[in-house]
C-alpha cells in the first residue's frame, strides 16, 4: 500500500486527517475573531457608535449690535423652523392640510410640500422657516408625525434700514454674510452646544438618554460707535438731497473729532429697480474710491504750513491757467494774473495756486504727508471689502498727475479716509484712526472696551490751527457757504471730483463729465468736536448743483442741528460767526 | 498519539465497584456532558442579553422559553441516553419513513398556504421537521452503512447511502431551507468518510452539493432574501439599497464583535447587542452577543468549549465497540463542527449568512431538542461501548 496516498483503508489515518481539519476550520474562526477585535477593533467601534448616537446642535444664540446708547441695531428673536421627514409622515394630505392652515402657506407652496410627502424621496424638507415662536408650538402641540419644530433665531434689525450698510446682514441660516455681521461673525455667533441621545433603530430616541455634551456659548454683544439718531438724520438728508438733485447717491461720515469713533457712516444709492433713492446693504463709504478733488489742498497747504515753506500770508502770482508737462492746467474761473495769499487760494480753491503752494515743497514729501494723512492705505476699521484707495508712489507718477495729486486728481480715496485725513486739521494736527467698535459684552455681561484708536502725529498743532482758520474762511466766504450753520463757525472744504469712466477718459459715453462731489468740514470751527463728510455720488453735470459746495454742502447745513442736539454740542462763548459778531 | 486525555482509561477507578466496569451508568462522558451543560446555560444568558430589550412587556420572554426548553431536551436526552443505541438502528427505516412523510407534507402545506413553510405550528410550539431530520437520516444513514463490514465503501453502498441522504436534502431544499439541507451533505460527507469512502466519492458529494445549491439559485426555489444574503456576502460594502437590510445585518455583526475588543464591554453592557441592531440576533447571532460583551476572551473560551465537544465526540467514534456506534459519532461531530463554523463564519464575515443556529447557544426548541438528542446518542455509544 502506498502510504502517501490518501487510503480509504486505514480509518486510524483518516479519523486524524478528519482531526486537523476540524482543528484548521476553528484556528480560522479564532483568527478572524481576533482580527476583528484586535485590528479593526477602533474602526468598527465608531461605526457601531455613530449607529446608536446621534448628535443634535445646540444653537448659540447670535449677539446683538448696539449702538453707542445702547439701541438696537440689529438683534435675534427666537423663532421657530418648521421641516418635516416625509418618511415618516403616515397621511401627507392631512399633514400638509394642516401646516398649510396654521401656518398660512400659500397654494403653491402647500402643493409643493405635498409632493415631498408623496413621493417620499427626501428625508429633510423645510416648510417654514424662522416662523413667530407661537406657531412653531402651534404645530409642535398638533404632534404630527415626522414634523418637527426645531428653535431658529430670527435677526432682525429694530430700526428698519437704519445703519445696515455699516450692520451688513446674515444669511438665511444666522451667518454673516456681509458688513459688521461678517467681519465679527466669529465674535456674534459663539459656540454651539451638542446634545447627544441614544437611538434604538428605526431612529427612536431612547427617553433618558438625552445629555448635553457641550454647552453652547452665547455670542459676545457688539456695541459700535454708531449714534442711531445721527445715523437716521444722515441717511435721510442723503436720500433727501439725492432724491431732489437727481444724482446717483452718496456717503456721508459724522466723526467724533478726538477719538475717531464713527457716530454715522451711511450710503445710499439709486435703485436699479425702482428708480427711489434706497440705504444701500453695501457700505459704499468705506468699500468706493474716487478722486477727493479739492478737499485734497487741505493737505497740500497744511503739509507747506507744517514744513514752514509758507505762512498763510505768503502770496503768489496765480494765472488763471498754466502748461504742466502736456496739459494746460486751469483753475475753476477765469481770472486775470493775480496776486494770491495762501489763505485766498484756499478760500476760492484755486488749483494752479495751490500747485504753487506745493512747487515749494519736494514731490516725495509730499507724497509722505499724503500717506501721513492716511490716503493711500486701508484705515484701521478693516471693513469687510474696504478699498485702500489708490495713491500711486511719486516715483510712479508721469505726466501732469505728478502735479494734479496736489489737488486731488490722479489718485483716489474713500470717504472714510478722506473724513479720517480731515480730522487730522481738526483733531490738531494728530490722525485718529477711524473705529466703529466701541466695546463688546460677554456672556455675562462683562463689557470689555476697545483699545483707544492709534493716533500718530501728522502735522504741528500751530501748523493744524492755521489751516483750521483757513478752513472756516472757506465755509464763511468761500465755495462752501452752503455749509454755514446758524450759530457756529463752520471749517470744512469742498471738493469737485470726476469719475475716471470706464473708457479711460473722464468724460462718458455722451462726452459728459462725471462729478464727485463733496464736503469735508468739522465744527465748531474754535474748538472742533465733530468731523463731517458729505459726498453725492454723480451729481447732473449740467446744473449748478455739480460742485461739492453745492451738491454737498447743505447736506451738511441739514444735519448740524441734529448733531449739535445729539452731541450737546455748544458754541464757545467769545465765538463770533463769520466776523459778523 | 501522544494526548493523554485519547488514552485515558474508561473509568479509572472511581465509582460503584459493586457493579461491573461495563455498567452503562458507570460510563458516562462527564467531561462532554458538562461541556454541554455549560454551553446550554450559557447559551440561556446569550439569549437574555440580546433579547431583553426585544419584548418590552417581559424581559424574561425568550429567556423562559429557552431554558424551558432545555430543560424539556434534557430530559429527552436522559431518555435517549438510557435507550441502547442499538434500538434506532432496527427501526431505522421507520424513523426515515416519517422523516420523509414529514417534509413531503410540510412541502405540501407550504403550496397550499403559499407560503414558505418551514415549521409545523402545533398549537403553541413550532415543530422543525427538518431539525428532527438530521437525527433520522444520521441514524438511517449509519444504519445503512453499517450493514457493510468491510474496510473500503463499495460503490453500490455508496450509492445507496447518497440516496438516503438525497432524498431528505433534496426536501430540505426546496422548502426552502438551504442551512438544513447542507447540514445532510456534511453528515454524508462525515460519516462516509469515516466508513472508508474513496476520496473522489466525497469529492461527488461536494460536487452534488453545489450543483444542488446552484440550481436552487438559478431555478430561483430559493427566498429572495437568501440570494440577498448572498450577494451581501460577496460585496459586504454594497451600496444597492435594495440589499441594506441584508447588510445591515451582517455589518452590524461585525462591529459588535469589534465592539467587544479583547475583554469586552461587559456583560449588558455591549449596546449593538442591547439594542437589536442585530436583528434576530438571539437565534442567529449569538455569537455577536458573546463577542461584543466578552470579547476575544470570551469569543475563544465558547469555541474551546465547542473544540472540547469535539474532541470528546471525536475520541467516543475512535472508542465505539460497533460501526454504527461509531458512524453516529462521526455524523455528530462533523455536523457540530459545521454548525459552530458556519455559525460564527456568518457572524465575523467569511460566511454567507445562512439561518443555521450556534447549538445549545442559539435561542429555539428543536433545535435544541435535536442537539440534545443527538448527544445523547453519543453519550450512549459511550456508555455501551464495553458491552
Amino acid at each position: 500500500m502506498n502510504v502517501t496516498r490518501f487510503s480509504a483503508g486505514s480509518p486510524r489515518r483518516r479519523l486524524i486527517v478528519v482531526l486537523l481539519v476540524v482543528l484548521a476550520a476553528l484556528v480560522a474562526v479564532l483568527v478572524r475573531v481576533g482580527s476583528i477585535q484586535t485590528t479593526q477593533a477602533e474602526e468598527l467601534r465608531v461605526e457601531g457608535a455613530r449607529q446608536w448616537t446621534r448628535t443634535t446642535n445646540i444653537p448659540a444664540s447670535r449677539g446683538t449690535i448696539f449702538d453707542r446708547n445702547g439701541e438696537e441695531l440689529a438683534m435675534s428673536v427666537p423663532a421657530s423652523t418648521v421641516s418635516v421627514n416625509p418618511r415618516l409622515v403616515d397621511d401627507p394630505h392631512t399633514t400638509a392640510a394642516m401646516l398649510q392652515a396654521v401656518l398660512g402657506l400659500d397654494q403653491a407652496r402647500h402643493d409643493s410640500i405635498l409632493a415631498e410627502l408623496i413621493t417620499r424621496e427626501r428625508g429633510f424638507v423645510y416648510v417654514a422657516r424662522q416662523v413667530d415662536d407661537a406657531l412653531g408650538e402651534q404645530i409642535a402641540s398638533l404632534r404630527l408625525s415626522g414634523v418637527d419644530v426645531v428653535r431658529e433665531d430670527r435677526r432682525i434689525l429694530p430700526g428698519g434700514n437704519t445703519g445696515r450698510s455699516v450692520i451688513g446682514r446674515t444669511d438665511v441660516d444666522g451667518v454673516g454674510s456681509a458688513g459688521i455681521e461678517l467681519q465679527y461673525d466669529e465674535l456674534l455667533t459663539g459656540r454651539s452646544g451638542e446634545m447627544t441621545r441614544e437611538v434604538a433603530p428605526g431612529g427612536r430616541s431612547i427617553p433618558g438618554t438625552e445629555s448635553v455634551a457641550l454647552r453652547p456659548v452665547p455670542g459676545d454683544d457688539l456695541i459700535l460707535t454708531l449714534d442711531r439718531s445721527i445715523q437716521f438724520a444722515c441717511e435721510e438728508a442723503l436720500i433727501e438731497r439725492v432724491t431732489d438733485i437727481a444724482a446717483r447717491g452718496g456717503t456721508c461720515i459724522v466723526m467724533e473729532s478726538a477719538t475717531g469713533e464713527v457716530l454715522a457712516m451711511a450710503s445710499v444709492r439709486r435703485s436699479d429697480q425702482t428708480g427711489s433713492v434706497e440705504i444701500t446693504s453695501g457700505n459704499f463709504a468705506a468699500v468706493d474710491a474716487d478722486e477727493p478733488g479739492s478737499v485734497a489742498k487741505v493737505i497740500t497747504i497744511a503739509a507747506a504750513l507744517n514744513e514752514g515753506v509758507v505762512t498763510t500770508d505768503s502770496g503768489f502770482t496765480v494765472p488763471w491757467r498754466e502748461q504742466y508737462y502736456d496739459d494746460l492746467l486751469s483753475d475753476a474761473w477765469q481770472h486775470p494774473d493775480e496776486w494770491m495769499t495762501v489763505e485766498e487760494i484756499m478760500v476760492t480753491s484755486s488749483n494752479i495756486g495751490t500747485i504753487k503752494i506745493w512747487e515749494r515743497m519736494t514731490r516725495e514729501t509730499h507724497w509722505n504727508y499724503m500717506r501721513s494723512f492716511g490716503l493711500g492705505e486701508k484705515t484701521a476699521l478693516d471693513f469687510p471689502g474696504e478699498s485702500a484707495g489708490i495713491l500711486k508712489h511719486w516715483t510712479d507718477l508721469w505726466g501732469s498727475e505728478r502735479v494734479t495729486v496736489s489737488y486731488g486728481q490722479g489718485m483716489a480715496s474713500t470717504s472714510i479716509q478722506l473724513a479720517a485725513a480731515v480730522n487730522v486739521i481738526a483733531n490738531d494736527g494728530i490722525y485718529v484712526a477711524p473705529k466703529l467698535v466701541s466695546g463688546t459684552v460677554g456672556p455675562t455681561g462683562e463689557i470689555s472696551e476697545s483699545a483707544p484708536s492709534a493716533t500718530h502725529s501728522v502735522v504741528s498743532p500751530e501748523a493744524a490751527r492755521d489751516t483750521q482758520r483757513l478752513l472756516a474762511e472757506v465755509v464763511c466766504r468761500g465755495t462752501a457757504k452752503t455749509a454755514q450753520v446758524e450759530g457756529f463757525n463752520v471749517a470744512g472744504k469742498t471738493g469737485t471730483g470726476l469719475k475716471a469712466q470706464p473708457n479711460g477718459t473722464y468724460l462718458d459715453d455722451q462726452g459728459r463729465r462725471v462729478y464727485y462731489s463733496s464736503f469735508v468740514g468739522f465744527f465748531p470751527a474754535e474748538n472742533p468736536e465733530v468731523t463731517l463728510l458729505v459726498s453725492i455720488d454723480e451729481p447732473p453735470a449740467d446744473s449748478g448743483d455739480r460742485f461739492g459746495g453745492t451738491a454737498a454742502g447743505p447736506v451738511f447745513g441739514a444735519l448740524a442741528p441734529t448733531i449739535v442736539h445729539e452731541r450737546g454740542i455748544q458754541p464757545p462763548a467769545d465765538a463770533t460767526v463769520c466776523g459778523a459778531g | 498519539m501522544s494526548l493523554p486525555l485519547l488514552h485515558r482509561k474508561p473509568d479509572s477507578g472511581l465509582g460503584n465497584i459493586r457493579s461491573s466496569p461495563a455498567d452503562p451508568t458507570r460510563n458516562i462522558d462527564w467531561v462532554l456532558l458538562f461541556t454541554q451543560g455549560v454551553l446550554s446555560v450559557i447559551g440561556c444568558f446569550v439569549v437574555f442579553a440580546s433579547s431583553r430589550n426585544r419584548v418590552p412587556a417581559d424581559p424574561f420572554y425568550y429567556t423562559t422559553r429557552q431554558v424551558i426548553f432545555t430543560i424539556i431536551a434534557a430530559f429527552v436526552m436522559f431518555a435517549v441516553m438510557s435507550i441502547d443505541y442499538q434500538f434506532w438502528k432496527e427501526r431505522a427505516r421507520v424513523l426515515y419513513g416519517v422523516t420523509i412523510i414529514a417534509l413531503v407534507l410540510l412541502k405540501l402545506m407550504s403550496q397550499a398556504s403559499g407560503r414558505d413553510l418551514i415549521t409545523f405550528e402545533l398549537g403553541p410550539i413550532n415543530v422543525q421537521p427538518q431539525e428532527f431530520a438530521k437525527v433520522t437520516v444520521l441514524i438511517a444513514l449509519a444504519a445503512y452503512l453499517s450493514q457493510e463490514r468491510s474496510e473500503e465503501l463499495s460503490y453500490p453502498r455508496f450509492l445507496g447511502g447518497l440516496m438516503v441522504v438525497g432524498a431528505p436534502a433534496l426536501l430540505t431544499l426546496i422548502q426552502p431551507d438551504m442551512g438544513s439541507a447542507s447540514m445532510l451533505a456534511v453528515l454524508a460527507m462525515g460519516v462516509m468518510l469515516v466508513a472508508g469512502a474513496k476520496p473522489k466519492y466525497i469529492a461527488l458529494i461536494t460536487f452534488l452539493s453545489i450543483v444542488s445549491v446552484v440550481a436552487a439559485f438559478v431555478t430561483r426555489i430559493v427566498n429572495e432574501y437568501q440570494i440577498e444574503r448572498l450577494r451581501v456576502f460577496l460585496d459586504p460594502d454594497t451600496i444597492n439599497p435594495e440589499l441594506q437590510d441584508a447588510a445591515f445585518q451582517v455589518r452590524n455583526s461585525i462591529r459588535a464583535v469589534g465592539n467587544g475588543g479583547m475583554f469586552g464591554q461587559g456583560w449588558l453592557q455591549g449596546p449593538l447587542t442591547a439594542e437589536g441592531y442585530i436583528p434576530v440576533m438571539w437565534a442567529d447571532f449569538p455569537f455577536a452577543a458573546v463577542a461584543e460583551e466578552f470579547g476575544f476572551v470570551g469569543g475563544a473560551a465558547l469555541l474551546s468549549l465547542f473544540a472540547l465537544a469535539i474532541f470528546r465526540i471525536w475520541r467516543i467514534m475512535m472508542l465505539s465497540r460497533d460501526l454504527f456506534g461509531m458512524y453516529l459519532c462521526a455524523g455528530v461531530c462533523s455536523m457540530l463542527l459545521f454548525q459552530v463554523f458556519q455559525n460564527v463564519g456568518m457572524t465575523v464575515g467569511i460566511m454567507p449568512v445562512t439561518g443555521l443556529p450556534l447549538p445549545f447557544i442559539s435561542y429555539g426548541g428543536s433545535g435544541q431538542l435535536t442537539w440534545f438528542i443527538m448527544f445523547g446518542l453519543v453519550q450512549s455509544v459511550h456508555m455501551r461501548r464495553m458491552r
